[in-house]
């Protein structure tokens, strides 16, 4: 074994340009996929400890009208013994620095049972919160992030306006970090413009019994509180996040997914190390052999050699993964906080199971990707010391083989696909299952392919040489085609789906966005929907403006028979129903708006049909003032504005029978084509300068602008994830050529012998890269796309529920061309230069 | 007087020497004695009570008037205290204390936050007992609450202290209404005083240290006729009658040194007598200097207490379910300053378990008074603190 292994490893000294490349490969992907699971993990405690901190231990919750309900319920509940009961006022607010928090008002009397953050009432700055109103609690992370001290004044910015408080610096009150900042319920409602009112009450009920206690206290405490008990709903705590939940979960899995990807690419780079480094020793492997080695030995120093490739690859990778991984979780936790607010994270704390786990996979995979050329060695190995003319000849022959299985993983990924079993990562499998028949059908193709370009090439004898020497290597020139066909693929489906996505909501965005101006509340935008405009400012815009036409729009959130919903309450344009994406109608279209305007009927957006099983046509019972009502479900319309999506109605229907809340949430004005846009702004921004609340004039394009800068970062990840994809798959066909290229060393020395220039053989091994370059690009095109639509229509809708139109995104894919016959050239580049520079008589001696 | 330690047990509370979490973990025994009697101290004295009103001379009392609360002072507290009877003889008690403390004398900061309902610098503490002796059971709970959003207060003028749902209502007429729940129990007496409300101290000045200012008002209404019903936790109701206690005190005083709690007797004799009698203890366990009480015969004039008036000894010891040990019978002996004829007698438990389960535990129970041949002279409660460390050690 001493000797084999000996020998064996002389080749690291060799050609360490090719063995370094391979560990590279191995390290990044590792790095990758580690990375991502410890930023996902990351990502995902802190979204649980935010929603555990918002939550506390309660098992319900009283929830009411969006804009809350009068807090004397609360007293009530409490002066009819209801003790286990906590008042929350609650809402989104922005930094200076322009982060989003999220503040959570509590009595700290009541807080004993709930949570921790401002229960003791011995501590001082829980006292000061009580005595100094004004006062929050921020995460003590943030006072070492801002190097702000105890007692120092910032300005926050909510749905009561910009204020100025002070932090206190609490030992033992407050959180440790993310970003939830406690204060009194006091401060919250001057901060969150929640005067007089309470906007949740948490509960903490053992069992139905009790229960059934409060709901009747509840009712009772209503009556004397004058708030309409129809109003307010007792909800199992969580009820309320799980859509967010699970859209986050969907997020998560995407980047797994891609980050597999990576792996994989990793594992045609050691497949294709080894079988050269195999191929290569053919004589070294008999020699041994004649010298007593057995089989079993040589498969064992070729595999104990991935594994240690593996090995020390998966240490490196799992050093650079903790470090990506810092990068990664900061733009995770954003996108999180984008869509879904609350999650909060800035650091990753490696998990020691996670870097234990990502130890097998390194090295199993490497081991895996080796078990080929082992056997493969091991046959070398054998008495006769067949050539690599009977290798490849085996080679072919496996092609075949594989071509069977390959078409057998395509009829399962597309069966697991259609049938849609065991959801996204069901989705993701299937996906999985064709990419990988793909790529093994794709050798095959290759040397179809190859042939045929010979073929053609009769007559021209250098490109035919070259092109045969790549068929006859097929087992080194299939898997580097296919690594970076699959890089290439997957960067175009990426594209693909990126690309008709971002194209979808830009689309959106402009027929959503269907007034010249917007008057908007001051707020973050995690926090607009929570924050109102007086109703009667419509007179004055309007006449301030010199609008003919104004429309209102207000986010509520509210009870239904399909939980907590979110409810768009529209005073639309006149000819708002023209410009709004149906997607689906119940009945003729014509009749639409006289249906609306009845007031019995609701549209609801794509994603929220999707996650709740809705067509038009059917019914949703909704809580409006004055109680629940039944819906027809009218339409079903695109819309990206929520992931959880949201059913929209006409204001004259959502207060047909009781008082709507106060306050809109937002104006849109047209104006006629002879007012000016920049003056009718001009005018209105000197009358909103007098008004209270704040309230800023935006226009479509501003708007536009935002929503795009919060999709673009929310891709920002996969972008990431995409160029590391195509690093590795340089790597592969850089290695992939090498060894090509040293393999037939003694092919370009006899050329040379036979008076072939050393540009001529530049030049034929550019023509090999650029085949396979050129081959890799061309098959990856289809594949991307169709990847690219699985993604759109069977992974996305799955994740999000959200449609969108297939765009073909031809400049991304001429580029991922370019990237992809780029990098098989500059692959060449270093072998050709090598080969055309190599000393003729130790390649000739080389025995074949 | 006792209030007046109370309120600086609860300072130290919230002043978080003790306190993990509110209504969470019981406090920690302190290591030494002098170290909690510094404490105690700190608690009271260290306090700023710059912004506060102040007991700094006599004044007139009016009554129902300061029934009610007394705004600008630091501490505020209504201590209600009875022995019931049900028509079977069977004994009750109860016990319910009201404390308002101010942590500051006004809300501080930005006044654009004090437009809330829920901002208030004042917070509001309550104690709740009841006793069953033939039931064998003695129950307790503490609260706390704001002095805002109606979640607890004492209303102007005159007339409601609550915290909740328990609430002693009609002060400002001749009879008063007390409702309280403990642990499932409810407990609802109507209380009609029959005995004027008696001054402490010289004339409602309650003088605790040398300082001007180091004082508070304090008065007691000592017999008060109690009726009303229990009803337990199974719906089940009791009619009682019996006798109630109250004392009041407000005050932004501070504490002298030296003393690690106290005993604390009220005792209405059958003959109608009433005493009230406050020991408090050095780090030695003798009486401070500072003890005091008064003398309240039936029909003659009411006399101030001093320590050379009262002789006071625990004749047994009792050890509760929490480990803590308490004095449970008591031997005294009063010369009163009138020239009466001295009284010796003891004070009894009826039952030995009557520590109150709040963070910072006592006693605080029902007594009888006997005389040496067991023959029993009246009723009464006694208050028992800083026990809880000494007798863990």
């Amino acid at each position: 074994m001493g000797l084999i292994w000996r020998a064996w490893m002389r080749d690291w000294r060799r050609r360490p340009l090719q063995r370094v490349l391979t560990l590279l490969g191995v390290v990044i992907a590792v790095a990758v996929v580690l990375a991502v699971d410890l930023a996902n993990q990351s990502a995902q405690r802190a979204f649980d400890r935010s929603m555990e901190t918002v939550a506390g231990t309660a098992t319900h919750q009283v929830l009411g009208p969006p804009e809350g309900f009068a807090e004397a319920l609360y007293a009530e509940l409490r002066s009819a013994g209801q003790r286990e009961t906590a008042p929350v006022v609650e809402g989104a607010a922005r930094l200076e620095d322009g982060r989003s928090i999220y503040l959570l008002g509590v009595d700290p009397f009541a807080e004993g049972p709930f949570r921790g953050a401002a229960s003791d009432i011995g501590a001082a700055p829980v006292q000061r919160l009580l005595t100094e109103p004004g006062t929050v609690l921020p995460p003590r992370q943030w006072f070492a992030e801002q190097d702000a001290a105890d007692g120092d004044r910032i300005e926050l910015q909510a749905a009561g306006g910009r204020h100025a408080v002070r932090v206190l610096e609490a030992d033992g009150a407050g959180e440790d970090d993310g970003r939830v900042w406690v204060t009194d319920i006091a401060t919250a409602q001057v901060l969150l413009g929640r005067d007089g009112r309470l906007d949740r009450i948490d509960l903490r009920l053992e069992d139905a019994e009790a229960q059934r206690a409060m709901e009747r206290a509840l009712e009772q405490a209503a009556g004397t509180a004058g708030v309409n008990p129809e109003e307010l709903e007792i909800v199992e705590s969580g009820a309320r996040d799980q859509a967010s939940r699970e859209l986050a979960r969907a997020f998560r899995i995407n980047l797994t997914a891609m980050s597999l990807l990576a792996l994989l690419i990793a594992a045609f780079l050691v497949y294709n190390t080894q079988t050269f480094a195999v191929l290569r020793r053919r004589e070294l492997l008999s020699s041994l052999r004649l010298l007593g080695a057995g089989r079993g030995r040589v498969v064992a120093v070729v595999l104990l050699e991935a594994a240690l490739v593996g090995l020390i690859g998966t240490l490196l990778g799992a050093l650079a993964g903790i470090a990506l991984a810092q990068a990664l979780v900061a733009q995770v936790a954003q996108t999180v906080t984008d869509h879904f607010f609350a999650a909060a994270v800035t650091q990753v704390t490696p998990r020691p199971l996670a870097l234990l786990a990502v130890l097998p996979v390194g090295v199993g995979v490497a081991l895996l990707a080796a078990l080929a050329p082992a056997l493969e060695a091991a046959r070398h190995a054998g008495p006769s010391g067949q050539g690599a003319g009977a290798g490849e000849a085996r080679a072919r022959r496996r092609a075949n083989r594989l071509a069977v299985t390959s078409l057998g993983l395509l009829v399962a990924g597309a069966g697991v696909l259609v049938t849609g079993v065991a959801g996204l990562p069901g989705a993701f499998f299937g996906l999985f299952l064709l990419i990988a028949g793909f790529v093994l059908l794709l050798p095959r193709v290759l040397g179809w392919t190859l042939r045929g370009l010979a073929a053609l090439s009769a007559g021209r004898s250098l490109p035919r040489i070259g092109l045969r020497s790549l068929e006859r290597s097929l087992s080194r020139s299939g898997p580097a085609a296919s690594a970076l066909t699959l890089a290439l693929a997957a960067t175009i489906a990426v594209s693909v789906m990126v690309g008709s996505f971002r194209g979808s909501v830009e689309q959106w965005l402009g027929q959503a966005l269907t007034s010249d101006l917007y008057v908007t509340p001051v707020a973050p935008a995690a926090a607009r929907d929570a924050a109102r405009l007086p109703q009667d400012w419509a007179g004055p815009l309007l006449s301030e403006s010199g609008a003919d036409s104004l429309s209102t729009g207000t986010t509520v959130e509210t009870g239904s028979d399909a939980g907590r919903v979110e409810l768009f309450v529209v005073r639309p344009h006149p000819d708002w129903l023209e410009h709004l994406p149906l997607l689906e109608v119940d009945g003729p279209r014509d009749g639409l708006a006289d249906r609306m305007a009845a007031g019995d009927a609701v549209l609801v957006t794509e994603p929220f049909a999707a996650h709740h099983d809705l067509q038009a046509g059917d019914d949703l019972e909704l809580a409006v003032p004055g109680g629940r009502r039944t819906f027809t479900v009218a339409g079903v319309y695109r819309d990206y504005a929520t992931p959880q999506g949201r059913v929209m109605i006409p204001h004259g229907a959502y207060a047909r029978d009781g008082p709507a809340p106060e306050g809109v949430g937002s104006f849109g004005l047209v104006l006629p084509p002879d007012v000016d846009p920049e003056a009718a702004v001009e005018r209105l921004e000197a009358w909103l300068a007098q008004r209270d609340p704040a309230a800023i004039v935006t226009r479509p394009a501003e708007l536009e602008q935002e929503s795009m800068a919060i999709f673009d970062r929310t891709f920002a990840v996969t972008h990431l994830l995409r160029i590391i994809t195509l690093v590795v798959a340089f790597i592969a066909i850089l290695g992939a050529l090498m060894a090509l290229q040293m393999e037939r060393a003694r092919e370009f020395a006899t050329l040379r012998s036979l008076g072939l220039e050393p540009r001529g053989v530049h030049g034929l091994v550019l023509l090999q890269g650029g085949v396979l370059g050129l081959f890799a690009v061309l098959a990856a095109i289809p594949a991307g796309l169709g990847m690219g639509w699985i993604l759109i229509e069977v992974i996305n809708r799955q994740a999000f529920g959200w449609g969108m139109d297939l765009r073909w995104p031809g400049r991304e894919v001429a580029g991922t061309v370019a990237v992809g016959l780029v990098a098989a050239l500059l692959a060449s580049l270093w072998p050709a230069w090598r080969m055309a520079r190599m000393r003729l008589l130790p390649a000739l001696r080389e025995v074949t | 007087m006792r209030g007046m330690l109370r309120a600086g047990l609860l300072v130290l509370l919230l002043s978080g020497a003790w306190l993990a979490g509110c209504g969470g973990e019981p406090p920690e025994p302190a290591s030494d004695e002098e170290g909690t009697a510094l404490r105690v101290a700190d608690a009271l004295g260290e306090e700023d009570l710059e912004g506060f009103r102040r007991a700094e001379e006599p004044r007139v009392f009016e009554f129902p008037r300061d029934h009610g609360p007394h705004p600008g002072f630091r501490n505020e507290w209504w201590y209600l205290t009875g022995n019931l009877e049900d028509p079977d003889g069977g004994r009750h008690g109860f016990h319910i204390t009201f404390f308002r403390v101010a942590l500051a004398p006004e809300l501080e900061g930005d006044p654009a936050f004090h437009g809330s309902t829920w901002a208030t610098p004042r917070l509001w503490m309550a104690h709740a007992a009841i006793l069953d002796v033939e039931g064998d059971w003695h129950a307790s709970e503490e609260r706390f609450a704001r002095d805002a959003a109606g979640l607890a207060g004492a209303s102007e003028p005159v007339g409601r202290v609550w915290l909740e749902d328990w609430q002693l209502a009609g002060l400002a007429g001749d009879t008063w209404d007390l409702r309280f729940t403990v642990d499932g129990r409810e407990l609802e007496l109507e209380l009609e005083p029959e005995r004027a409300p008696v001054l402490q101290g010289e004339a409602g000045l309650s003088q605790k240290g040398p300082e001007p200012g180091n004082a508070s008002y304090y008065y007691s209404v000592p017999r008060i006729a109690a009726r009303g019903t229990l009803r337990g936790a199974d719906g089940a109701e009791r009619a009682l009658s019996g006798q109630a206690w109250l004392d009041r005190e407000w005050s932004s005083g501070a504490l002298s040194d030296g003393q690690i709690g106290w005993n604390w007797f009220a005792l209405q004799f059958d003959d109608g007598t009433d005493l009230m009698y406050y020991q408090l203890r050095r780090e030695d366990g003798t009486p401070h200097e500072l003890s005091k009480g008064r003398w309240m015969p039936a029909d003659a004039p009411d006399h101030e207490l001093r320590p050379e008036h009262v002789e006071l000894e625990p004749l047994r010891h009792a050890r509760m379910p929490s480990g803590n040990r308490y004095p449970v019978v008591w031997e005294m002996t009063v010369t009163p300053p009138d020239g009466a004829t001295p009284r010796h007698f003891r004070v009894e438990a009826v039952r030995e378990s009557q520590e109150m389960d709040t963070v910072i535990p006592y006693w605080e129970g029902a007594v009888d008074i006997r005389d040496e041949e067991g023959e029993r002279l009246g009723r009464g409660f006694v208050e028992l603190t800083g026990y809880e460390r000494e007798d863990q050690e």
